[in-house]
């Protein structure tokens, strides 16, 4: 409790300052921890000035003032009824913007919920998606063998590897019955067929399904070109076997007599790298029907 | 005996015509209130020493209100409102704490 002894109250007050020593002790105050400071002097100090002085004067007890303390006491009382009223009216806005502020929340939760699912199900798409992808993928890379063998079959590309190769030509003095004909050339190639060829070409014309040996005049014509011999025919397959397998065919067979016959000139051997070309684009587009969609075919007149 | 008196008149004043409190003074009531809280306790408590002066009571009253809500109005102006009415409330907190200790040891002799 603060005391009228306290140097820091009393001190300077009383003009003790001349007798004070050179060294002024540090008020308590200046020391005292805040906390401390406000626990003790939770009185205000005036009180004691006030009834200290009067003590040393010896003052009455003024009388003048007790109107103005009513008033401050009125005012106090009208003060706290004011805050409560104005807590209490306040209060139903301050709840009603809590529920819409609940009521948002819950309605955003149920929003995120929602997406959370949508999340779920997007993800469990994508992995069936994904896995089909890859489905596909196996399936294309399945597509583009299958169309890379079919092609090399058929002669839409280019293959290469061993093979044998048969060169024959018009017969030198025999005059036309000594010519080449596509009989002869069609019996070679389906000889060599049958001998194991997987891909034929003539004087680098590639041999498809399509392609026919035709006499045109002197000339033989096959996909469109006319040729004129020697006539090369390379045909692709296992050269160990192939020559022999052609001369037992009746195809070879024919093929010997007549070349022995009119003594055509004929050279067969095994090459270990034949290279042989597509066919040209002319043969490649394919023509086929179509079956009519829906609607019965029309009468034409 | 007065000083109730004027209180209950106070408080009965306030609940009978519900002043519209402006909407700038608004954030400033509460803090007024326990400044004013804080000088009644002290008043109460200089009362039942035996030195309470009526002159002292008022100008401590009316300074305590304006001080704080002062305060905090300035706060408000810088930013810190919410800590400076923090800081008040707990310095005039620790007043009336240690005020109605002191009472309460005049009442009970305790």
């Amino acid at each position: 409790m603060t005391g009228p002894g306290t140097p820091y109250d009393d001190g300077p007050r009383h003009g003790s300052m001349g007798a004070a020593p050179a060294r002024t002790p540090v008020p308590p105050a200046v020391t005292m921890p805040l906390l401390n400071r406000i626990t003790q002097q939770s009185l205000d100090e005036d009180y004691l000035h006030v009834a200290e002085r009067r003590t040393t004067t010896g003052e009455p007890r003024g009388s003048g003032g007790r109107r103005l303390t009513v008033l401050a006491v009125v005012a106090f009382g009208l003060l706290v009824a004011v805050a409560a009223v104005q807590t209490e009216r306040n209060a139903p806005a301050r709840e009603e913007s809590r529920a819409v502020l609940i009521s948002r929340i819950d309605a955003q939760q149920k929003v995120v919920r929602r997406q959370h699912q949508e999340i779920g199900e997007l993800t469990d798409s994508y992995t069936k998606a994904e896995s089909s992808y890859t489905d596909l993928g196996r399936q294309l890379a399945q597509a583009n063998r299958r169309s890379q063998s079919l092609a090399e079959e058929t002669g839409y590309g280019a293959v290469s590897g061993p093979g044998v190769q048969i060169t024959v030509d018009d017969a030198p003095d025999a005059g036309r019955s000594g010519l080449v004909q596509d009989d002869d050339i069609a019996g070679v190639l389906n000889g060599l067929w049958q001998a194991g060829a997987t891909a034929i070409s003539i004087n680098g014309q590639r041999v498809t399904t399509r392609s026919a040996p035709r006499n045109s005049g002197t000339v033989i014509r096959i996909n469109n070109v006319s040729l004129t011999g020697p006539y090369v025919i390379s045909a692709l397959g296992d050269n160990r076997t192939m020559l022999a397998k052609f001369a037992e065919t009746s195809s070879g067979r024919a093929f010997q007599l007549l070349t022995q016959t009119l003594h055509m000139p004929v050279t067969m051997e095994n090459v270990d790298h034949l290279q042989i070309p597509a066919a040209p684009d002319s043969l490649l587009s394919l023509r086929f029907a179509t079956p009519a969609t829906g609607q019965k075919p029309q009468e034409e007149n | 005996m007065i000083a109730v008196v004027g209180l209950v008149v106070g408080v009965v004043l306030g609940l009978i015509f519900r002043p519209e409190v402006p909407v700038g003074l608004e954030p400033y009531l509460p803090i007024a209130v326990v400044a004013a809280l804080d000088a009644v306790f002290g008043a109460l408590r200089a009362f039942l020493d035996g030195i309470f002066d009526d002159k002292v009571f008022v100008v401590s009253f009316v300074s305590n209100v304006v001080i704080a809500a002062g305060i905090v109005y300035l706060g408000d102006k810088l930013g810190v409102g919410g800590q400076l009415s923090t800081g008040v409330i707990v310095v005039l907190g620790i007043r009336i704490f240690s005020n109605v200790a002191a009472i309460r040891r005049h009442i009970f002799h305790a």
